[in-house]
């Protein structure tokens, strides 16, 4: 039995969708920075992105709809602007 | 934009290239800021110079229904004092955040400073921004008394 089809057994009809989409979802774990939150992003290979290009970076944490959030903005110049 | 899920930071928003600015490889400054009661953004410098004259800019990346935009784009100088031209000008404008509007977001109070001169020709004068509140609509700042808006271009 493949992990999905265990965590299918485990779960109930009723809990199946929020227990295990919350196991399926990759996150960080405890506090955030942005070498952290960077190394997450670049760490998806399944997003299909290019790595994010980190120069320089600010961040922000703040409160939206009650919700505690973190905002990473990063700049770099492009290789193809040298 | 991560949101916090318990323990768990959770990657809700992953938005790339969201701009491209700056001049010779450098980005200008920005800062995180809030531009209203629950409305959080990035500003960013901007600005060009060449042959004397200099120009600088401001540019609001504001995150909205689940994604940044640029909201909102204001010219605050422009000076041809180092330049060649006989008739010289300088200008400079400065803005702050007032209070916040009905719809949460602060409105935007803009001043020209003192001791200015301006382009004789109007078609130089585009980039003044009129003085006075500009207020958010939903989509950009508008003027309160006047029919001119900061729109994000």
């Amino acid at each position: 039995m493949d992990r999905g089809g265990y965590r299918m057994a485990l779960c109930g009809v009723d809990d199946f969708e929020l227990l295990c989409a919350s196991a399926e979802t990759p996150a960080i774990v405890g506090m955030i920075d942005a070498q952290k939150a960077v190394a997450f992003l670049n760490g998806q290979p399944s997003s299909g992105k290019a790595a994010v290009p980190v120069e320089e970076y600010a961040t922000q944490h703040a409160l939206l709809d009650g919700k505690e959030v973190f905002f990473l903005y990063t700049t770099a110049n492009p290789p193809s602007n040298n | 934009m991560f949101e916090k899920q318990g323990g768990k930071w959770v990657n809700k928003v992953d938005q790339r290239n969201l701009a491209s600015m700056g001049s010779y490889g450098v980005a200008g400054e920005r800062k995180p800021v809030q531009w209203g009661s629950h409305a959080y953004g990035l500003l960013v410098n901007d600005g060009w110079g060449g042959y004397g004259q200099f120009t600088s800019f401001q540019n609001l990346h504001g995150f909205e229904n689940g994604s940044f935009r640029h909201i909102f784009n204001i010219q605050l100088s422009d000076t041809n004092g180092a330049s060649l031209n006989p008739e010289k000008y300088g200008w400079d404008a400065e803005w702050k955040f007032g209070p916040p509007a009905p719809n949460g977001i602060f409105d935007m109070v803009v001043r020209l400073k003192p001791g200015n001169s301006y382009p004789k020709e109007p078609g130089n004068r585009k980039g003044v921004p009129v003085q006075g509140v500009y207020r958010y609509d939903g989509t950009v700042y508008k003027h309160l008394v006047k029919h001119v808006s900061l729109g994000p271009e």
